[in-house]
This record gives C-alpha cells, sequence and structure tokens, in this order.
C-alpha cells in the first residue's frame, strides 16, 4: 500500500477512535517521517490502519484520568434560613459549589429546593444568612420565566442582549448550545407558549448557558426530556463543569446521583450526603 | 545474541523499560530508537509496537517529546527521558536486577539434573 | 440604560402584542363603538371616542406589564437593566397608541370636524401618554390579570359616573381627556387648555415616578446590581470584583 493511501485512512481511524485533530496530525507527521526514511511498506510495518489505529488509542486511552481539581468556590452559602408566611421552608443550610463541580440538590417534594436555587439567583431575599457568589449567573427556572408569547430565536436575542451579545452572536451562540441538546433553535417558529415542555426546559438551559456564565442554577432542568436528550444534557453539563463552571442542579431523577459530583439532601437537617 | 530468538512476549513486556534505557543515553527520535535498539540486539521491535509504546509513556510523563525542523522534510518529533522518567527507571532497574536474579537461581536450580532416588 | 436595549425591549413587546391580532383588533374598535353610539352629539361623540381610546390603550398597556412579569425578573437576573426593558415598553406602547390615535383623528377630520381639529390631536396625545402610564403603573402595583382589570373598571366606572363639574373628578386619572376634548369642542370659553395640559403633566408624572419606584424595587436584584458594577469595570478597564451581598 501506498504510505499517503495508509497515512489518509490512519487519520480516519484514529479521528473516529476519538483523538483530537492536534494529536492524529502529530501522529501522521511522525509515521511520515518514519516512513520516508525506512521506507517499505506500510502494512509490513505498521499493520493495518485500524489495527494501528487501536493500538494507538489503547495506549492514549484510559491510562489515568486527569485528575480534576476543583478550583475556588463560586458559591458559598452559610446559615441559611427562609420563612414564607411565618412556614419554615429553609433552615440552616449550608453549602459550598466551586468552579469545575456539579452539586446535586435532592430532597422531597417542599422541602426548599427551588427556593434554595432562587435564594443563590438572588430573585428571593432570604430571611436570614449569608450568600456569596462570584461570577456571572446562568438560572434555569423550572417553569415559567418566559415570554409566552415569543419564539425562542426571540428570547436569545433578548437574553443575550443582558450579557453583551449583539443580535447575530446570541442567536449563534445559542444555537450553538441547542445544537448540543439536539434542538434547532432557529427553526421553531412557534412561540413559547405553545411549545412542549421539554422544548421549554432545552430553552430555559440554553439561556441559561447563553454568554458564558460562571455559575450555573439549574431547576429541574431536564424533566419531561426523553432518553436521548437527557444524555445530551449531561454531556453539555460535564463539558461546562469541565470548563471550569460551578453547577448548583435540583434533580428529582433518580439517575442524576451517579452523574455529579457532590450531593446534598434538603428536608433533613441540611448536611452533605456525599462528596 | 542475534541468533538467539527473543520472544515477542518477552520484548513486549519490557519494551517500555528498554526505551527508558535508551533515552538516557540521549534523546532520539523514533526511527532513531529502533536503529539504537536493534545494535543493541533487542529487535527489530515492529514500528506497529514502538510508537504507541513512546505515546504511553509521553502519557504517563516518564517521557517528554519535542518537535524539531526536519531537514528538507516534516519535522522529527525528539523523545528526552523526563525527571519522572529517571526516577522510573531507577525503579525499574532495581525492580529488574531482582527479578532477573530470581529467575536465573530458579533456572539454574532447575537446570540441575536431580539424582534419581 | 442604552438606547440599543430600550430599542430591543421595545421591539420584542411589540412583537408579542403582534401576535395577539384578535385581542388588538378588538381593542382597536372600541372606541369606534363608542364613537358611534353618540355619533349624532358632536361633543359627545369626541369625549366618548378619546375616552374610548385611553380606555383601550391602558388596558393594552397593563396587560403588556403583566404578561411578562415573572420573565422579565429572569432577564434582569441576566443583566438587563429593569429600565430599559420598562422604558421600552413605555415606547413601544405609545407607539401603539399614537397609530390608533393617528387613526381616530382622520376619522374624526373626516366625519365629525370641529372648530379645533388641533385640539382633538392634543387630547388624542395627552390622552394616550396618561393611559400607556395609567396601565403600565397598574401593572406594576398588580402582578394578577384579574385584579387589575378589575381596578381599570373601576377607574372607568368612576371616569363615567362621577359629575366631571364636581372636584372629585379632577382626582381621576382621564379628567384632562374630557377637558381637552370640551376646549377642542365648544372653545376656550368652555374647556380650560391650560387646566387640561397641566392635569395631564401633573398624572403622567405622578404614575411615571409610581411605575419607575415599583419596577425597580421589584426588578433590581442583588445579582443584576454587582452585574452591572462588573460591567461598567470591564468597560473602564478596571479589574472587577466577586459580587457578594
Amino acid at each position: 500500500m501506498r504510505p499517503e493511501t495508509w497515512l489518509e485512512q490512519l487519520s480516519h481511524e484514529l479521528a473516529t477512535r476519538g483523538l483530537t485533530p492536534v494529536d492524529v496530525a502529530s501522529i501522521v507527521v511522525e509515521l511520515q517521517g518514519h516512513l520516508t526514511e525506512a521506507g517499505g511498506d506500510p502494512l509490513g510495518v505498521f499493520g493495518s490502519p485500524a489495527e494501528y489505529a487501536s493500538r494507538v488509542a489503547a495506549s492514549i486511552g484510559p491510562v489515568e484520568a486527569p485528575v480534576r481539581r476543583p478550583g475556588r468556590p463560586r458559591i458559598r452559602v452559610r446559615d441559611l434560613a427562609m420563612s414564607y408566611r411565618r412556614r419554615p421552608v429553609l433552615r440552616g443550610v449550608s453549602l459550598d459549589v466551586r468552579a469545575g463541580e456539579v452539586l446535586l440538590l435532592v430532597g422531597p417534594n417542599g422541602a426548599g429546593k427551588s427556593t434554595l436555587l432562587r435564594i443563590v439567583a438572588g430573585l428571593t431575599r432570604p430571611t436570614s444568612g449569608h450568600v456569596a457568589v462570584s461570577g456571572p449567573i446562568g438560572y434555569a427556572p423550572q417553569s415559567g420565566g418566559l415570554f409566552e408569547h415569543l419564539t425562542p430565536a426571540e428570547h436569545l436575542v433578548l437574553f443575550g442582549r443582558g450579557r453583551g451579545l449583539t443580535r447575530a452572536r446570541a442567536q449563534r451562540e445559542g444555537q450553538h448550545i441547542a445544537a448540543q441538546l439536539g434542538w434547532d433553535a432557529m427553526s421553531d417558529g412557534q412561540v413559547v407558549g405553545e411549545l412542549s415542555g421539554g422544548t421549554r426546559q432545552k430553552l430555559n438551559v440554553v439561556l441559561a448557558g447563553l454568554g458564558d456564565p460562571d455559575v450555573l442554577l439549574l431547576d429541574e432542568p431536564y424533566q419531561g426530556l426523553d432518553w436521548e436528550s437527557t444524555r445530551r444534557f449531561w454531556e453539555l453539563l460535564w463539558a461546562w463543569r469541565d470548563a471550569g463552571r460551578a453547577a448548583l442542579v435540583v434533580s428529582h431523577a433518580h439517575d442524576a446521583l451517579d452523574r455529579v459530583d457532590a450531593v446534598m439532601e434538603l428536608g433533613v437537617p441540611s448536611r452533605e450526603v456525599a462528596r | 545474541m542475534r541468533d538467539i530468538d527473543i520472544p515477542s512476549a518477552w520484548l513486549r513486556g519490557f519494551l517500555d523499560v528498554c526505551l527508558l534505557g535508551m533515552l538516557r543515553q540521549g534523546e532520539a527520535y523514533g526511527y532513531e530508537l529502533m536503529g539504537r535498539l536493534d545494535e543493541h540486539g533487542i529487535g527489530p521491535v515492529p514500528g506497529g509496537s514502538l510508537y504507541p509504546a513512546l505515546l504511553r509513556l509521553e502519557k504517563r510523563g516518564d517521557v517528554a517529546s519535542e518537535w524539531r525542523a526536519g531537514d528538507g522534510g516534516p519535522g522529527r518529533k525528539y523523545y528526552t527521558l523526563t525527571a519522572q522518567g529517571r526516577a522510573t527507571l531507577k525503579l525499574d532497574v532495581q525492580a529488574w536486577r531482582a527479578f532477573s536474579g530470581t529467575v536465573d537461581a530458579l533456572l539454574s536450580d532447575t537446570g540441575r539434573e536431580v539424582a534419581p532416588r | 440604560m442604552r438606547l440599543g436595549s430600550i430599542a430591543l425591549a421595545g421591539e420584542m413587546v411589540l412583537r408579542a402584542l403582534g401576535r395577539r391580532r384578535l385581542s388588538l383588533a378588538l381593542l382597536a374598535l372600541l372606541p369606534l363603538a363608542f364613537f358611534a353610539a353618540r355619533h349624532q352629539h358632536v361633543g359627545q361623540s369626541i369625549r366618548f371616542l378619546v375616552l374610548g381610546v385611553a380606555w383601550a390603550v391602558s388596558t393594552v398597556a397593563f396587560f403588556a406589564g403583566v404578561s411578562g412579569r415573572e420573565a422579565e425578573r429572569r432577564l434582569c437576573l441576566t443583566g438587563s437593566s429593569w429600565g430599559s426593558l420598562v422604558a421600552g415598553r413605555i415606547m413601544a406602547l405609545l407607539g401603539l397608541g399614537a397609530c390608533l390615535s393617528g387613526g381616530y383623528l382622520l376619522l374624526v377630520v373626516m366625519y365629525q370636524p370641529v372648530a379645533s381639529n388641533a385640539g382633538v390631536a392634543l387630547d388624542l396625545a395627552s390622552t394616550t401618554i396618561v393611559a400607556v402610564l395609567l396601565g403600565t403603573s397598574l401593572g406594576a402595583i398588580l402582578g394578577q390579570e384579574l385584579e387589575g382589570a378589575l381596578l381599570l373598571f373601576m377607574v372607568w366606572g368612576l371616569q363615567f359616573m362621577i359629575d366631571p363639574a364636581s372636584t372629585t373628578a379632577r382626582f381621576l386619572p382621564f379628567w384632562s381627556t374630557r377637558e381637552l376634548a370640551t376646549h377642542a369642542v365648544d372653545g376656550p370659553q368652555a374647556g380650560s387648555l391650560s387646566a387640561g395640559l397641566l392635569h395631564a403633566a401633573v398624572t403622567s408624572t405622578v404614575l411615571l415616578a409610581l411605575t419607575a419606584s415599583l419596577s425597580a424595587s421589584r426588578l433590581r436584584t442583588r445579582v443584576s446590581d454587582a452585574g452591572r458594577r462588573r460591567r461598567s469595570a470591564g468597560r473602564r478597564g478596571e479589574p472587577s470584583s466577586s459580587a457578594a451581598p
């Protein structure tokens, strides 16, 4: 086999095994040099492109996953208490969420999870306690918070403006995030009031992520999403986390427990269940 | 040593260590390493094993790589031993000495014929 | 509060309202119904026409303010300035009101010309402004649609019932509407131009102040303040500090 053909196939095989374009290029150039000096049939020297690619992937593969060290705290809550019409909703809640970390809030209905999120977002004032958030916030409520008579695209422009994005950039960024959730935000000519619950939640997540916030507050973000969309949501959230954002997520779903860095249970004297 | 066939399984097991040892003598690029190993009687190392092994070592941090402009061709990737690599090699050498000593003793014992009772 | 942000907010209000065609059509025809009911009597038909415009415009303004309440709050969280949102909304509503008024002015000029068409135009203009601000401030006071609608009904009921000559009438928001209409139809002896304009100006100022203070307290959040500080710090090139209450 001609070296060029072999190297071309190798490029493809390496890419399908998940190597980055930079790594692929590096490997291909190195082998190209070798073949130039050594001569000979690549098949004989290296084996088939697929086999070789597999061996490379195995070498580079899960050796030791780079240890992610969460950064500084982006959310700090101390002794938070909230009463609504003299009924205590939250009592003595303290938590930290660091950059590059996802904290899951669990607890029975009415335990105050959404309220806590709203307090951290700044929408509600707590009865007592201290909340500090560092960096811009992206907040996705469980329901509401959208303009019923505007389309998703118009929402992107409006919310983008608050983040200092031009119309075109907001639409582009929003479309990019939406694509990661498997949704074409711009094609929907329907107004939000006509959208399904799942699509509305996708829009909420997109709006929360618009403009590169440092902190994400997501209330039941994938409620109503199908299995495929749920998977995509978690991949998106992990990508955000690895990029250094801090996320506080409220969810009832059981599968969420394994996919986060830390869990906090409300409704019992607040303590962290696991980290 | 060329006339004795070294089982490829043994080679595979020790390739990483041999590469480290080779790099301790000085930096080299892939093809050059192949040649050097061959000179020392370790080989021929198939290209299909050599480069993945180098990638593995680099990933572990025992080896660092640097691209140098080649003379009239694409650049060459030169590998050098890192401090961590030097430490690893030292431990590997100790382990090897201990291991080979044990195996040696075992083989000498079994080599001696046991006198029939 | 930048011009671009205000224009964007206004654009979105218009887009949202523009989709509710049936509601808009009904509200636009309301003044016509009033006008037609009294069209034999010139003075009354003009007065009721303008009052009808006021009612329609204030209703639209109220519902425009209420429908996006939660979303506006969330918008301020991401860094939008509450001032731009409210100003944009008011501008958009003024534009809509101007279109409606313009249409009805044309109607008056063509079918029921009076001594001073300019006076009618002035009446329509000042009424539109007061109506927009009344609806907007009600929307800021009451977040609920039913309660707000009922309050609007009360205002309208009183406006029609109370004798315009009595002192109590001057406390109603659209006293100026009647006064200016009378001035346009019956001349300066019957209705005082300056009194009407003064009343409209004072009412507008009070309602605007009410709207501003209520919106500020509702839409300003801890975070949005910090966000603006950070953004302006970034613009000046200073290092931004992390937000903490």
